[in-house]
């Protein structure tokens, strides 16, 4: 039986704006700070998606062969990292930090550190992909755009919604005029797995109050097993 | 339907007769819940949802997971352990949960979603029971009782709450149950901790 204590160390952000605190920069919005989520019930925000979505004959295909228990790298291994997209679906707080060049996003979820270049720099040739992928940022008036690329694929969301290496995504961050609470619509490209474009939408809740807490993660071991509950209970105690 | 023995004490056997009869029964739910395993289904497809008792061996609030390990006692005699989950340890620790809120050797009823792999499985609701005739029973409901659901309304409307959690986040409450609660309960929704079900 495995057994694994992964602990991880909050990323510190040296010079950066105090937690829940909002900054107003020239021409960009004062949104930066914590967010919690909305009410949600079932392990996930409500999100927001297509009545149909616009699958091609490939990507069907995948859908249905969709396996949890042995597709989910999440089902699998209790701490295995949050990629890109499906992390901003997570129900932990973020922090979103405003940086000379960069915006930051933190994810209390499993310590999720995405940096965002706002210079436009295009991915080198030999760019790798990653669970994060490669992202650029930039401002169209007070909505922060993201696109994003080079991801290790997998899943868009929980579920089957698959997401393809060559897939793109692109976040549009806003707040509606005189509210607080920030809007997230994900658009997903990927033809080889969607005939068209479509959107996926959540929201956060502002929460100045709050503050990111670090995410040391403790694997229960393998699913496919029933645990070994001698084995665990030791484990726990020694914690 | 399967029925299996009761692993209780004196006091938790009165508290409880109405309640409780460590039955496993299938009971409509959505299918699509985020779990970290793969749940098992009933045969409509929705989410199953037993009710088990047992006692404590360890709580130990964790990301992503919290924990709670249980044994449970069969007809014949053995022992039977259980890996109980949470939400993860800064959302429970926010809602008020602490890991002295019950500790080895307490006695345990709960509702979960079972995952397909045996010993495993979703906390949804916990019932503490009370170590003395005088004290109230403690029952936590949670996951897929969360929010203004009609389960969290019929409980709200019955009985007091014990003051430790954090409401405004409208995930967890915790609700008092004493004798005479319990008794009322069993009556109005019967079955194995009837008034959690749907």
């Amino acid at each position: 039986m495995k057994i694994r204590v992964l602990l991880t160390s909050t990323l510190i952000v040296g010079g950066l704006p105090a937690v829940g605190t909002p900054q107003t920069a020239e021409s960009q919005p004062s949104f930066f700070g914590v967010y919690a989520a909305p009410i949600f019930d079932d392990g996930v925000p409500p999100l927001h998606e297509p009545d149909v979505i616009p699958f091609t004959e490939e990507g069907r295909r995948v859908s249905e062969a969709y396996n949890p228990g042995r597709d989910d790298p999440g089902m699998i291994d209790d701490c295995a990292p949050d990629p890109v997209p499906s992390v901003v679906w997570s129900g932990p707080p973020i922090e979103i930090l405003e940086e000379p060049g960069r915006i930051v996003i933190r994810y209390e979820r499993a310590n999720v550190v995405r940096s965002i270049d706002l210079a436009g720099t295009p991915p080198p040739a030999d760019q790798p992909h990653t669970y994060l992928g490669y992202s650029i940022g930039r401002w169209e008036g007070d909505v922060l755009i993201i696109e994003t690329t080079h991801m290790s694929g997998g899943a868009i969301s929980e579920g089957s919604r698959p997401l393809s290496r060559d897939g793109r995504i692109t976040e549009r961050y806003w707040r509606e005029p005189g509210e607080s609470d920030l809007q997230l619509e994900v658009e997903i490209y990927d033809p080889a797995y969607y005939t068209e474009a479509f959107t996926m939408s959540r929201s956060y809740v502002w929460a100045p109050d709050e503050q990111l807490q670090d995410w040391g993660c403790v694997d229960f071991g393998p699913k496919d097993t029933p645990p070994d509950i001698d084995e665990l209970v030791r484990m726990l105690e020694e914690l | 339907m399967i029925v299996r023995h009761h692993h209780t004490n004196s006091r938790a056997r009165a508290l409880l007769g109405l309640l409780l009869a460590y039955i496993v029964v299938g009971w409509p739910q959505p299918a699509d819940s985020h779990h970290s395993f793969v749940t098992r289904t009933t045969p409509d497809g929705d989410d199953a949802i037993e009710v088990i008792e047992g006692s404590v061996r360890i709580f130990k609030i964790l990301n992503p997971h919290g924990a709670l390990v249980i044994d449970t006692v069969d007809a014949a005699g053995n022992t039977e352990g259980w890996l109980l989950e949470l939400s993860p340890a800064a959302q429970l620790a926010r809602e008020g949960w602490t890991e002295d809120m019950v500790g080895p050797g307490d006695l345990v009823t709960v509702s979960i979603f079972p995952s397909v792999t045996a010993n495993r499985a979703r906390l949804r609701a916990l019932l503490i029971h009370g170590k003395a005739d005088s004290e109230p029973g403690r029952l936590f409901v949670s996951y897929g009782i969360r929010g203004d659901t009609p389960i969290m309304q019929r409980l709200r409307e019955r009985l007091p709450v014990c003051g430790t959690i954090e409401a405004s986040y409208q995930r967890t409450e915790c609700f008092l149950i004493d004798d005479d609660a319990a008794g009322a309960l069993a009556q109005e929704f019967p079955g194995p901790m009837g008034y959690v079900m749907p």
